[in-house]
């Protein structure tokens, strides 16, 4: 047996470089010298040279030495949030460029994210990479960030599917879950020597889904669909696992919990004024035509008049209400004059969450108001928009007010204040947030703040829900995916369900102290396939 | 290369290159370029395309490097890995690609015979079980034949010229350059076959793994699968089969006193 050996390209540069001038010895020497510098060991990381303000954490060396030594460049990068996926992915590409592996590159990530990645693979790695740009064609890139949404729409789709690429990186990749969705069709057909996927969500409970992931790193490993299912059906886990941990990098944070910042976390008790509480009490006995429409509008209320009013003046039978007149009547809010007082007296840099974009304007007016500078971030901006609010906090505002939607995935470590003006009903969704500052890179701990507002369904819910929230640490992420295998739409409705249905709060607190334990006990048997494994 | 050498490094290389140093203080450097590093560094293919054409002699730029971290003045940030250096780096790869050079010899009584060797420097890189590169220097004597590893090591501090010294002539070569990489790529093949055993085994020995793993374990039913299935073996193919790829770093002719070429071939 004999390797291939490629001897062609010296026989092509001796005709070029013998018309070259000839360098003097000290030249020459320097090159041969520069050459050995740059050359590389087998099962060893050289790009880390190259990287002198880069630290890995030995959770993400040990991912990167695995994917590269072990896993031969094909591998799913399966970190919890926070964990810095994106970091070895970068280090993986950098390694593999310096090696000479790798030199056209496709990644493909959320379009929020598009921005991101340019910045720190060009930053970080000083990995030349770019957003495709409309007036260039594929081809025209080495390294090359887009959106999955642009990549499969045609034209480029097809010309896509003609390139050969070394390396495809898909961040974000349970997009790619569902076998049937044009998105995995359409990424199984790119050809790539090198492939990685990163996904945060922890599918290797959902054994089915992580089958098609596999097919696409490591055709074959998993078997074909009916094999597989035979094997999943005689529950051999145990194999199973096996075989997957072969192609998946996962850490934890439990795991890696030593190194973290410390997070404290505060509640604020906010009284409404009586006219609040009058509006407040008149609205639980509102008649509506749903009674879920209770539930939203005191929700609302308890986050500001702007929103409340705002939905009921939208509905029929509701906008002529004589609830509408008083909440036009109201001076302020309670609960935004508290959190104005609540970051004065932070006197730092703190991020602001609410639910609704009303109250985000409403916010905003009022650190305006009281001359705190404040910028709003939200998912219906543009791109360069977001970008231009995210420099402005960095550099210039104390305030970020920010929506859930769009800010998944940002790194604002620099920021070490979170305040909750709004109780998000699922514990995926703070842990989501929280994970925007409370990441690695973050040196201080974290404050994090609620704010509630006492006898009403804030107040409820944090009883109900937050102080159960230890219950949730390590499953947080799988419990909408655990809650849709017993046929429940989402954590968040699942809760308003309860809360609507309850005669009582004793009854609302058995009922979701069960919905607790189902998903605990799913959890249980989770780790425990993932400890046998 | 340490972060304290940078400076150093890059004072050496522009001076040489005739750019004038207009400030040199610890771990900062400012110069103005010559037309040809402009072309070389900054990125600005338009602006001389536009002077060439406009028959200017064009203004190349004035820059700052720094290479000590709390240094307080605008420049650019160089360190190990930065693209500029990096660039600079390639610079002189490029230029140092090939050399016909002369022994330093001093004797004015008898007329000194200089004797011919090509040199190949090569990176040698190995892909499949695992990835790594080795680097190798060979020097054969053009008049014979011999072939000498380790060229470079042997001969790295001595000092060659440009020009045939005085009183020393060239011996003319009996073998072209041409063969003797020939030779050289011969030799190397022999020897990596038969230093890369349990290389190319382990390499194979996955390869094939993997292959079977698909082959067994797929359902050929429809176009689809079939271009899937081919697209996956090429992957297979391309990141395990065992290779091995030579490249070229720098090389050339050697002319060299009789002595030091016996002492080469002696080893």
């Amino acid at each position: 047996m004999k390797p291939i050996i490629n001897v062609d390209n010296l026989y092509n540069v001796l005709e070029e470089v013998q018309d070259q001038t000839n360098s003097d010895w000290d030249t020459f020497t320097k090159a041969y010298q520069l050459s050995q510098l740059s050359m590389t060991d087998k099962n060893e990381l050289t790009s880390l040279k190259y990287l002198p303000n880069l630290e890995l954490l030995p959770h993400q060396r040990e991912a990167v030495d695995k994917v590269l030594f072990h896993m031969h460049g094909r591998a799913i990068l399966a970190d919890e949030v926070g964990l810095g996926k994106t970091i070895e992915a970068g280090v993986i590409l950098k390694e593999m460029m310096i090696k000479g592996l790798v030199k056209k590159v496709l990644i493909l990530v959320p379009s929020s994210l598009i921005r991101q990645w340019e910045y720190e693979m060009n930053q970080t790695f000083f990995i030349p990479a770019r957003a495709k740009h409309r007036s260039y064609p594929w081809e025209a890139y080495d390294i090359v960030i887009s959106s999955i949404d642009l990549a499969k729409k045609e034209p480029h789709a097809s010309h896509l599917i003609e390139q050969d690429y070394d390396l495809l990186i898909v961040d974000e990749a349970h997009r790619l879950k569902n076998a049937q969705t044009k998105n995995y069709q359409f990424v199984k057909q790119l050809k790539s020597t090198y492939c990685l996927l990163l996904t945060a969500t922890p599918i290797q409970n959902k054994i089915d889904e992580i089958y098609h992931l596999m097919k696409i790193v490591r055709p074959g490993l998993l078997g074909d669909k009916r094999i597989f299912k035979e094997k999943v059906k005689k529950s051999h886990y145990e194999s199973v696992q096996t075989l997957i941990k072969q192609s998946m990098v996962r850490s934890r944070k439990s795991d890696v919990q030593d190194n973290w910042a410390s997070r404290d976390i505060q509640t604020i008790h906010v009284d409404f004024t009586e006219e609040e509480q009058q509006i407040y009490n008149d609205l639980q006995s509102l008649e509506t035509s749903h009674t879920l429409t209770n539930i939203t509008l005191s929700r609302e209320f308890c986050s500001s008049r702007e929103a409340c009013y705002l939905s009921m003046k939208k509905q029929e039978g509701l906008k002529d209400s004589h609830i509408v007149d008083s909440i036009e009547q109201l001076p302020n809010h309670s609960k935004a004059l508290r959190t104005i007082e609540l970051i004065k007296e932070l006197d730092d840099k703190v991020i602001i969450f609410t639910e609704y974009k009303s109250s985000q304007l409403y916010l905003q007016w009022l650190c305006q108001q009281n001359g705190i500078s404040a910028v709003p971030y939200n998912g219906s901006f543009r791109k360069s928009k977001k970008q231009w609010m995210l420099q402005l906090f960095e550099n210039n505002a104390d305030v970020l007010i920010a929506t859930d939607a769009g800010a998944e995935g940002l790194n604002l470590q620099f920021c070490k204040n979170m305040i909750h003006y709004d109780l998000p009903w699922n514990p995926m969704r703070l842990e989501q947030r929280i994970g925007r500052i409370h990441r690695f890179g973050q040196k201080d701990e974290v404050n994090i703040y609620y704010i509630v507002l006492n006898n009403t369904i804030d107040e409820e819910i944090l009883n109900l829900l937050y102080d159960k929230l230890s219950l949730f640490e390590g499953v947080i992420g799988e419990i909408d995916q655990i809650l849709s295998s017993f046929g429940a739409s989402s954590f968040e409705e699942e809760v308003a369900e309860i809360m609507n249905e309850s005669q009582s709060t004793k009854e609302a607190e058995i009922k979701i102290d069960n919905l607790i334990s189902v998903i605990q006990s799913e959890q249980d048997q989770g780790e425990l396939k993932d400890e046998t494994s | 290369m340490r972060q304290a050498e940078i400076h150093g490094f890059l004072y050496k290389f522009f001076l040489k290159r005739q750019a004038s140093i207009i400030n040199s203080e610890e771990g900062l450097l400012t110069v103005k370029l010559t037309k040809d590093l402009d072309q070389q560094l900054m990125n600005r293919p338009f602006y001389w395309q536009y002077v060439n054409t406009m028959g200017w002699s064009g203004e190349p730029m004035t820059v700052s490097f720094k290479s000590k971290e709390d240094i307080d003045s605008d420049g650019e940030w160089i360190h190990f890995g930065s693209p500029r250096l990096q660039q600079i780096f390639n610079v002189i790869k490029q230029e140092g690609q090939y050399t016909t050079l002369y022994e330093k010899v001093n004797n004015e009584l008898n007329r000194t015979p200089l004797y011919p060797w090509f040199v190949c420097n090569l990176q040698i890189k190995y892909q499949g079980w695992h990835t790594h590169d080795e680097i190798v220097s060979v020097g054969i004597l053009l008049t014979n034949g011999t072939m000498r590893f380790d060229w470079m090591e042997e001969n790295i501090e001595e000092s060659f010229t440009q020009h045939v010294p005085d009183y020393a002539y060239k011996i003319p070569y009996i073998i072209s350059p041409k063969r003797s990489i020939e030779h050289i790529s011969n030799e190397l093949k022999k020897r990596i076959e038969q230093e890369t055993i349990e290389f190319t085994q382990k390499s194979i020995d996955l390869y094939n793994k993997e292959l079977n793993m698909l082959e067994e374990l797929t359902d050929l039913q429809n176009e689809e699968d079939h271009q899937f299935f081919e697209q996956s073996k090429e992957q297979i193919y391309e990141r395990l089969y065992p290779k091995v790829e030579m490249n070229w770093i720098n090389g050339g002719l050697f002319y060299l006193s009789n002595e030091s070429t016996k002492k080469l071939i002696s080893h």
